[in-house]
């Protein structure tokens, strides 16, 4: 193809690959039920805690995700991953920084705007910053070092009948595939673009492949929903297997210890 | 004379929600053992008619018979008589392994884990998919993939085989293979229902043809006689298999 792809088409196309990557199995083999409760310990940590005042260990959720990376071979993903978050964050609470009340520490002046950024909107916006980037990156650092098989056989245990991690697992499946297919409906509209690149050009291609992706994701469920009844569906989704879930060992004792110490210093900002 | 039918469509209309009239009236049937091929254009209906044949559409006429029995009175049960392998490998394949996936339809007729166990490495070795059983199926090659998918299906040893364009945009080495497991399938009496638009494997495998085009049953009858109507090849869209091709050149010669 001629055309030079779009930044949506390669963003997408990046989306897919590190869900793929996220998704791929690995050699580190901890018991599920440890692998699911230290994901949701460590995440719910990050998310749930404000990380001011700013001190050391108000960063020791990133350092931890980016050991984890590491020791996953994931450390490309991890970056890209959190880039990408780290620029949707930088739209998303720009304006805190403007519309929250507070004491004005400097003021930008845009002909006849003036727009005051505040202490307490500063503070909120890295608060919110912070806790968002540091669940991320644990959840998708952990999910790389473990493998994405090993959390659903955890969440098999929190829910016997099935259904939840049937369909964690068919999200998972499906959504890099759709995610690839919009990138490819993407990259298919732009090639046949023939004048200049224009906004109005570019909106129509990314309304008209929104559409078309909605109907190809409808008719792919129906389908996979007819290969399922096909194949003798008779009640369970997606048979998830729970053998050796509970069956610890001492690197579970290690990583288990690892995030209560995480936990107790992130909570008590003693370092 | 064609005799013993172990699937037969009676008059089968099907209409989607949409309004498009997929088929019309078509009556076709399966004999034990036999290789059946139902040729015709994008959009005639051979899907659609697998579909209905799976029983995983409801006709709005006509019956299917598995047996001389309406499938409908057989209830989902009619379905571990029947394996249908969809044209992309990316629906057939949804679990999170091709272990799994291979073993689900075993799992949901409730095998006990070791005969699936056993069954299942049975299939993949014949197919040769013993090293990929741990992979996750997007992991795998298109050509791969489709031969999981014909594992997740053979596994449970279908009386009848519905393959959806079972050869769309693979090799001619996994055609090879196609065509040899087909063939071995008609060996040991297996039925198959061929969607496909490669005449050349349908001229070496089927026993016997239906052409369809817009709905209808244009043409029925064994592959000799079908090829050698070139005004129906013409409407349907297709072409003489290479063979026959190759034997009119060296007659011409």
């Amino acid at each position: 193809m001629w055309a030079r792809k779009g930044l949506l088409a390669r963003y997408l196309e990046a989306v897919g690959e590190v869900l793929d990557r996220l998704a791929r199995e690995k050699e580190v083999q901890l018991a599920p039920a440890t692998s699911i409760s230290i994901l949701a310990f460590l995440t719910s940590l990050a998310a749930f805690t404000s990380p001011l005042p700013l001190r050391p260990s108000s960063f020791l959720p990133l350092a931890l995700a980016f050991l984890l990376a590491t020791l996953g071979r994931e450390l490309r993903t991890f970056l890209r991953t959190l880039g990408l978050a780290a620029i949707w964050l930088a739209v998303v609470v720009l304006p805190l920084l403007f519309i929250t009340p507070g004491e004005a520490i400097y003021t930008l002046e845009a002909g006849p705007l003036s727009l005051p950024i505040t202490r307490e909107g500063t503070s909120r916006a890295l608060e919110f910053s912070l806790r968002c980037l540091s669940a991320l990156s644990l959840g998708v650092a952990w999910t790389s070092y473990v493998g994405l098989s090993s959390l659903l056989r955890g969440l098999a245990l929190l829910d016997p009948t099935g259904t939840v991690p049937g369909m964690a697992f068919l999200t998972a499946r499906y959504v890099p595939l759709s995610v690839r297919e919009a990138g490819r409906l993407l990259a298919a509209r732009e090639a046949r673009l023939m004048g200049r690149k224009e906004l109005r050009s570019a909106w129509l291609v990314l309304a008209s492949s929104c559409g078309e992706l909605l109907l190809r994701a409808y008719h792919r469920a129906w389908r996979v929903g007819l290969a399922m009844r096909s194949r003798c569906l008779s009640g369970q989704l997606v048979p998830v297997g729970r053998e050796g879930a509970l069956e610890f060992s001492a690197l579970d004792a290690l990583w288990a210890l690892v995030a209560g110490t995480v936990g107790v210093l992130y909570l008590t900002k003693a370092v | 004379m064609r005799s013993r039918p172990i699937l037969t469509c009676t008059g089968i209309s099907f209409r989607y929600p949409d309004g498009t009239r997929a088929l019309r009236g078509v009556r076709c049937s399966v004999l034990e053992g036999e290789v059946v091929a139902l040729l015709g254009p994008n959009g005639a209906g051979k899907t659609t008619l697998l579909l209905v044949v799976a029983g995983l559409l409801e006709p709005e006429e006509g019956r299917v018979l598995f047996r001389e029995r309406d499938i409908r009175e057989l209830g989902p049960g009619f379905r571990r008589h029947v394996g249908l392998v969809f044209q992309d490998p990316d629906d057939q394949l949804f679990c999170p392994t091709v272990y799994d996936d291979i073993a689900f339809a075993l799992r949901q007729l409730g095998w006990p884990e070791e005969a699936v166990r056993s069954r299942v490495l049975e299939v993949a070795g014949q197919l040769g998919l013993t090293g990929l059983l741990e992979k996750p199926p997007y992991r795998l090659s298109y050509g791969e993939k489709k031969k999981a998918a014909l594992a997740t299906v053979l596994v449970y040893e279908p009386e009848v085989l519905l393959l959806d364009e079972p050869t769309a945009f693979l090799s001619p080495r996994y055609a090879a293979f196609l065509k040899h497991l087909l063939l071995e399938g008609k060996r040991v009496g297996r039925s198959c229902l061929l969607a496909t638009q490669d005449v050349d494997l349908a001229y070496e495998v089927a026993d016997y043809i239906y052409v369809l085009v817009s709905g209808h049953v244009v043409a029925e009858g064994p592959p000799e006689r079908v090829f050698k109507d070139e005004e129906l090849l013409d409407t349907a869209e297709l072409r003489k298999p290479i063979k026959i091709l190759l034997e009119e050149r060296e007659k011409a010669i």
